[in-house]
């Protein structure tokens, strides 16, 4: 599955990485370096790098989030801000599991501003639910008891009318 | 054996409940975290404390809320503060407020309109101090629904708290007034909140402050109310070093 390395016609600079399910990648390292863990293993091993092992990441996963890394490598001028909001909107706009899994590379890899469009979105299908809404979005089972659930509604009672 | 039998049980139960088939609950609590810091306290954090119990331990963590901490040095850092203004102003609606023990936060005339929860960091409400200075009508000027928790709140002259308007709710705090010379100026809670004759009945039930489980020292009088609202369902333990005082005030 995806097996794809980036372009090599680009004259950058390219490393290897390595997903969990032991799939190679390689990608430009402006891309990668996106990441601030991969950053600062660069740094620590040098030039001589042969492959990054990314135990936490598996192959699909890694192809997702290198994605997001490629298309923002470089900063953003003011006449392309709005086609990367798009873009950024459609990339995020994926079923419940892989979001999740992408959440977690992102958190792992230390990408701070894919992080923060993970967490917005998950975010976003939170707001403005009831609990019970909530819960039949997410699968979630509810845990409490009627008494727990009374409890926890009187301590958060001085905010409510 | 059966110490052993009982390790097996546990074992078995950690692993079948890893299991489970809710991809969000793979995420790991920082993440989660993270996610719940970018909702509103109000309505959705509320709401997200209802989902279940691992959500409500989450969305109603410490690290959620704002701090006050005279010592920082950081000013960078997302959600502390080195004074309770600040905080104050940056907090969103329903945002609750940790401030820090130790020493003394000047607190003179800060007006909360929105609702907020302030709680001292202390293990005991003795042991965070907002001080109002001589000089100043109040600590703090509620014009909102809002609740104080372990916190002591102490002014030189004038009052601790001044209640405008809202539901103010005020538990295990203490509240002191100078008690000499001048103590005839000065009142613990003051309350100014008025049930006007042509407002709706909601207005009216609105605006009131209910007291627990809190130590009221000197002042000519603990409550003083300008309005319409009156002292009510007083309940008073006489301990040995001080009083402790539960009542509501309310429209009659």
């Amino acid at each position: 599955m995806a097996s794809s390395t980036s372009g090599s016609s680009s004259s950058s600079k390219v490393v290897k990485i390595r997903s969990s399910d032991n799939e190679n990648f390689e990608v430009e390292e402006a891309a990668a370096a996106r990441s601030e863990t991969i950053k600062k293993l660069l740094e620590d091993v040098g030039d001589d790098a042969d492959v990054i092992p990314l135990p936490n990441v598996d192959a699909k996963t890694l192809v997702k989030v290198m994605e997001w890394c490629k298309k923002h490598m470089d900063d953003v001028d003011e006449l392309n801000k709005e086609e990367m909001k798009t873009w950024d909107a459609e990339f995020v706009d994926m079923d419940q599991s892989c979001l999740y899994n992408v959440l977690l590379a992102a958190n792992f890899l230390n990408i701070k501003e894919l992080l923060d469009q993970l967490t917005q979105k998950v975010a976003d299908m939170i707001k403005g639910k009831s609990p019970e809404e909530i819960r039949a979005t997410f699968n979630i089972k509810n845990d409490f008891t009627p008494e727990e659930e009374a409890e926890i509604r009187k301590q958060n009672a001085w905010a409510f009318e | 054996m059966e110490v052993k039998e009982e390790n097996k049980r546990r074992k078995w139960k950690r692993v079948s409940s890893k299991s489970s088939t809710v991809p969000i609950n793979c995420l790991d609590d920082g993440c989660l975290m993270h996610i719940f810091s970018f909702l509103s306290p109000i309505p959705d954090r509320h709401n997200t404390a209802l989902v279940c119990h691992r959500w409500q331990y989450l969305a109603c963590h410490p690290q959620l809320w704002l701090r006050v901490d005279r010592s920082v040095k950081d000013l960078t850092e997302p959600g502390v503060f080195p004074n309770i203004e600040t905080a104050v102003a940056a907090a969103r609606p329903g945002d609750t407020i940790l401030i820090a023990a130790g020493g003394r936060h000047l607190a003179s005339n800060i007006q909360i309109s929105k609702p907020l929860c302030l709680v001292g960091g202390g293990e005991l409400p003795d042991e965070t101090t907002l001080l109002c200075s001589r000089g100043s009508d109040s600590a703090l000027e509620f014009l909102s629904t809002c609740k104080l928790s372990n916190l002591t709140v102490k002014a030189e002259l004038g009052c601790c708290l001044l209640h405008r308007s809202g539901r103010l709710t005020i538990d295990g705090c203490v509240l002191q007034c100078e008690s000499n010379p001048l103590d005839h100026l000065s009142c613990p809670i003051v309350s100014t909140a008025s049930a006007q004759v042509f407002s709706s009945s909601v207005k009216c039930q609105r605006d009131r402050v209910s007291v627990s489980r809190t130590r009221i020292e000197g002042g000519a009088k603990a409550v003083l109310t300008c309005g319409d609202l009156a002292l009510q369902r007083v309940r008073v333990i006489y301990a040995r070093t001080s009083i402790f005082f539960w009542f509501d005030v309310e429209l009659q």
